[in-house]
């Protein structure tokens, strides 16, 4: 690799005065305005050039989007995670916490989060805790904007994570026939 | 045989001369080849019946299994080949067929050998379409030991070490085939002090540990070799910590003083280590002061009381180290009389010791001496006490008796200056364990990033009597100071320590 | 009576310099803003107020409440002085302009001289701020402000005095008279309105010759430590400046007041035409402004330098001569 030099093309006289691109350049600018004011009053229902209104207008979120993760529960209402942990070994902010606890000696699950906390500051949204999840009881679900006062509020707990989550229909119900 | 007692056999076309009269596993784990096994343990009688081991032995037309097959001269053993392997993958497959999928709740997950060993033999995939068998889970077996019939794979490690270690002979196998279950002789809960071990022993998820339960998982954890000091036998340890909080404690192999065991009250002795009553800063005068200020209280609380006479009274839960730090303070101001407290119970002969903490031989060593039964009604001018961080303390009138008092304490005591104590885990150092062996036991928490260790701040307080001391900066270096000091402990190094202990060399008795 | 007059005189000062011109610069931040937007395929600021008009205020209050730092290598007095020294010509030069048919704040026949020398002064409060804060990038921003101006003052002015050639006249009030009687200069002195548009963006620190805040180079030039009101008043100049430049453009080419092909009526009403008409006019070129920014990008230093001195001044030398013949060829 050696130096380079660059010619400088040669302009013509019109070039150089400049005012021909000029005057171009402003036909060009003035199109797009009047473009955008076309699609501002709706004209011929045409909306092209402008962007999507955010707050107004959002999208509409792919099933395998991969916003907030959250906790779901089957459809007998019982929360699915087990507290293996694995989705907090497998995490690679170290955004998620568990907590775990004994069920009473009656209950076939023995073990469930006592305590599970994400903190959505530091989730990065890579949905290894889905991919990881032996139970499927965790998915990113189609949260993508959290906007709060307090920091503490992106520490998301378990109430919140189930509340986010919903129910999703399981098919095996596995701990119910143990 | 070849010659005095080998024998010289090919194992996956390695060479290897082996001992005779081993079985097949060990003289292959000799030659750095891992034969599966569930059922076999070195300690236990062979029982042959989880046949995972199967290994093909040349001219022998079935596989055999390595656990019952002991070597002889000129033997030709294949562990890996297609036919081994695929009659693992078999074997891995019935095991596999009856087990639950529980490894989500099953707190063995991580360190399971079933985990392991369908990993690395199982074919991956079942072909079992029926209902898996069902069985009892969650049964408890008495309150440190936790049953899950269904995980149980029926190798009756558990069984043979009550019989043949422990003594106690409780749990045996009921019913027959597939609905054979263990059961505990009597009212189902299980009595031997050392039924805990059974939870190592246990390849499987299928015994847990009451107290551990649900904890942590293991691959959260970190795992320091140390030592128990529930005891004066010292048994080798993995303490497993997490987030600066002990959480279990594991025997550790050491042929020389607990082989594969240990006991259950040693196993269960941390809780003091995580007590949240345990104090984090000095106080001088019953006021929070960081260690310089409580330090120089201290010292000016020991001087003072020099012509007066100072009493001194080490713990026999401090390690060698720190009571050579104590004995240079002594030496400093002078001090005449120093004892140490050394709690005692009972024992058996197999690895409870009767006196119950780890380091009365370090104390000996270190000068101090048994405290009286009887304490002489001498009065003190101040009080220099360590105080045991359990089951002994020093008897309330002998403190009264001195004016002044300076008190290492877990927990709050009352005194003027009152030093935050450190538990064995939080700290490097040695002891002298039963059968004077040097010992190290390591640090695997900080309880409280603020807190210094007893060896700093008796070494920081010399310092401030004799302005000529300088302390050792790390536990080793001290230790190496105390080697070169102590003929008892002549020619030792931290390294000669090292994991498994090292005898003292020489005669003299501390016990 | 001359008691009357004052009062009015004061009266139509207040109106123009402290309400309709900050008013109107307030309404070009908006227009800068939404305009750009378009041109860009958004929307712009359309959340405060109806399709955003109170945007202006918003930023206004924002200005107020926004912590007014100094910083503590300033030279301090200049430091405080110079966006008042930035504003207050870009006010005064106003003062000359003939707004509506006979009305200016200030009579004077010697018009155009007097917002020359006024809006010279402009370039003291940028060069005075750049320099006052102490900091290479506004002092950097100050030297380009003074060299810039003083090279383009000369194209101006230049190319001002082919008008003066045509009407004889220096009074901006009867420039605009003359040509409500022959037609607008425009089309007479096409190309040196050209260098008056030019040198006027050039003057005002308008893209594409804003070399003394650009950004992309000087952080923000000279108002580069400036907070709080203070930018806010640099800013306000700058869009002041703009008013003023356009209303010149108006009244010395584009026949100020005058409507074409329309008589205005006489009194009041044809008062309010006339003015409507002006700003009208100077709205037009105001939008000039903004649409030229948002289409072409800056000059570098030396190219606008180039520009000044080598193709500017020249060619606005060479039509003085031109029109000077022709004037006094067409006077035979
Ligand atoms: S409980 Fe564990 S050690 Fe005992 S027989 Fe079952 S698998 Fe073996
Ligand atoms: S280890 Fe050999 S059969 Fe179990």
């Amino acid at each position: 690799m050696g130096t380079r030099i660059v010619k400088r093309p040669k302009l013509s006289f019109m070039e150089r005065i400049y005012l021909g691109p000029v005057v171009k350049g402003l036909g060009m600018t003035i199109g797009h305005f009047f473009g955008t004011l076309r699609d501002v009053f709706n004209w011929k229902n045409k909306k092209t050039a402008i962007t999507m209104q955010y707050p107004e207008e959002r999208w509409d979120f792919k099933d395998n989007f991969r916003g907030a993760p959250a906790l779901v529960m089957d459809q007998e209402q019982r929360g699915k995670c087990v507290a293996c942990q694995i989705c907090e070994f497998v995490c690679p902010p170290k955004a998620i916490t568990i907590w775990p606890t004994e069920f009473d000696e009656t209950n076939s699950v023995e073990k469930y989060p006592d305590r599970f906390e994400i903190d959505m500051l530091r989730c990065i949204y890579c949905g290894f805790c889905e991919e990881a999840c032996p139970e499927e009881a965790i998915f990113l679900v189609k949260e993508a904007e959290l906007v709060h006062a307090d920091k503490r509020d992106f520490i998301h707990d378990k109430e919140k994570l189930y509340e986010m989550g919903g129910i999703r229909n399981d098919r095996i119900m596995k701990w119910k026939n143990k | 045989m070849s010659d005095n007692g080998h024998v010289t056999l090919t194992i996956d076309g390695k060479e290897a001369t082996v001992p005779a009269g081993i079985n097949v596993i060990e003289a292959a784990k000799q030659v750095g080849i891992e034969v599966p096994h569930y059922c076999y343990h070195p300690r236990l009688s062979v029982v042959g019946n989880c046949r995972v081991c199967l290994c093909e032995i040349e001219g022998v037309g079935q596989l055999q299994i390595g656990c019952n097959t002991l070597v002889r001269d000129g033997m030709v053993v294949n562990t890996t080949n297609e036919r081994v392997s695929r009659m693992r993958e078999g074997v891995m497959e019935f095991l596999l067929i009856n087990h639950p999928l529980d490894c989500t709740i099953c707190d063995q997950a991580g360190e399971c050998k079933l985990q392991d060993y369908a990993v690395d033999h199982g074919s991956g995939i079942t072909r079992f379409e029926f209902d898996k068998g069902k069985k009892p889970k969650n049964i408890s077996w008495g309150d440190r030991v936790v049953f899950d019939a269904e995980r149980c794979i029926l190798c009756t490690r558990c069984v043979r070490f009550l019989d043949e270690i422990a003594g106690t002979d409780e749990i045996s196998i009921d019913h027959r085939g597939e609905k054979s279950q263990l059961v505990v002789r009597g009212d189902g809960k299980l009595t031997s002090p050392y039924q805990m071990n059974i939870i190592d022993l246990c390849p499987v998820g299928a015994l847990t540990s009451r107290d551990f339960r649900f904890k942590s998982r293991v691959w959260f954890m970190k795992f320091t070799p140390t030592i128990d000091t529930s005891d004066a036998r010292g048994c080798n340890v993995v303490a497993g910590t997490r987030d600066n909080r002990m959480l279990r404690m594991v025997p550790r192999y050491n042929p020389n003083v607990n082989d594969y065991w240990m006991s259950d009250h040693g196993r269960l002795h941390y809780a003091f280590v995580n007590d949240e009553d345990r104090i984090v800063m000095p106080t001088a005068g019953g006021k929070p002061a960081p260690y310089p200020v409580a330090l120089s209280r201290a010292q000016a609380v020991l001087e003072g009381a020099r012509d007066e006479g100072i009493l001194c009274v080490a713990s026999s839960y401090m390690t060698n180290e720190e009571l050579f730090a104590l004995k240079g303070v002594c030496d400093a101001l002078g001090v005449e009389d120093r004892y140490f407290l050394l709690p005692m119970g009972e024992g058996d002969d197999l690895l409870i010791h009767p006196e119950k903490a780890p380091n009365a031989r370090g104390c000996r060593l270190a000068g101090f001496r048994d405290a009286p039964d009887d304490w002489s009604s001498q009065e003190f001018g101040a009080l220099l006490y360590v105080k045991p961080r359990e089951l002994i303390e020093l008897p309330a009138e002998v403190i009264e008796r001195c004016k002044k008092k300076v008190v290492f304490s877990l927990t709050k005591h009352a005194s003027d200056v009152n030093i935050p104590l450190t538990t064995w885990v939080e700290k490097d150092g040695t002891m002298v364990s039963a059968g004077d062996r040097v010992q190290c036991v390591r640090q695997g928490m900080v309880y409280e990033p603020t807190l210094l260790t007893e060896r700093v701040v008796l070494d920081r307080l010399h310092t401030l009597l004799d302005p000529a001391f300088k302390g050792a900066s790390t536990a080793v270096l001290a230790f190496q100071r105390m080697a070169d000091e102590h003929p008892a402990l002549d020619g030792l190094t931290w390294l000669s320590v090292g994991l498994l202990g090292a005898k003292l060399n020489k005669a003299e008795a501390l016990a | 009576m001359l008691f009357v007059d004052i009062l009015w005189k004061l009266l139509e000062i207040v109106l123009v310099a402290a309400v309709a011109l900050p008013t109107t610069a307030a309404l070009l931040v908006w227009a800068e803003r939404r305009v750009s937007a378009f041109m860009q395929d958004r929307l712009g600021p359309n959340r405060v107020g109806p399709a955003g008009l109170l945007q202006p205020i918003a930023d206004l209050l924002k200005f107020i409440f926004k912590e007014d730092v100094v910083p503590g290598h300033v030279n301090k007095a200049i430091y405080i002085l110079a966006p008042a020294l930035s504003l207050v010509p870009a006010l005064l030069a106003f003062a000359v302009v003939p707004y509506a048919r006979d009305m200016a704040i200030l009579d004077v026949n010697v018009g155009i001289l007097y917002v020359f020398s006024v809006s010279s002064i402009a370039v003291y409060g940028i060069t005075l701020g750049g320099w006052a804060s102490n900091s290479k990038y506004s002092l950097l921003g100050g030297v380009r402000a003074s060299a810039q101006m003083i090279s383009y003052e000369l194209a101006l002015g230049l190319s001002v005095v082919p008008v003066l050639l045509v009407t004889g006249e220096t009074h901006l009030g009867r420039i605009v008279e003359w040509q409500a009687a022959n037609g607008w200069l425009v089309l007479y002195l096409f190309p040196a309105w050209i260098i008056f548009l030019v040198s006027s963006y050039a003057e005002t620190n308008r893209l594409p010759f804003d070399c003394p805040e650009a950004e992309t180079e000087l952080v923000a030039g000279y108002h580069t430590e400036y907070s709080s009101m203070k930018f806010a008043l640099f800013f306000l100049a700058e869009y002041i400046h703009m008013i003023t430049a356009s209303a010149l453009t108006v009244t010395l080419f584009f026949g100020g007041w005058h409507v074409p092909f329309f008589t205005l009526p006489e009194g009041g009403w044809g008062t309010t035409l006339s003015c409507l008409a002006f700003c009208a006019k100077t709205g037009f070129f105001l939008f000039l402004f903004i649409w030229v920014r948002w289409t072409l990008p800056r000059f570098r230093y030396d190219q606008l330098m180039n520009l000044g001195w080598k193709i500017l001044l020249p060619a606005s030398l060479g039509i003085i001569m031109l029109t000077a013949g022709g004037v006094a060829l067409l006077a035979d």
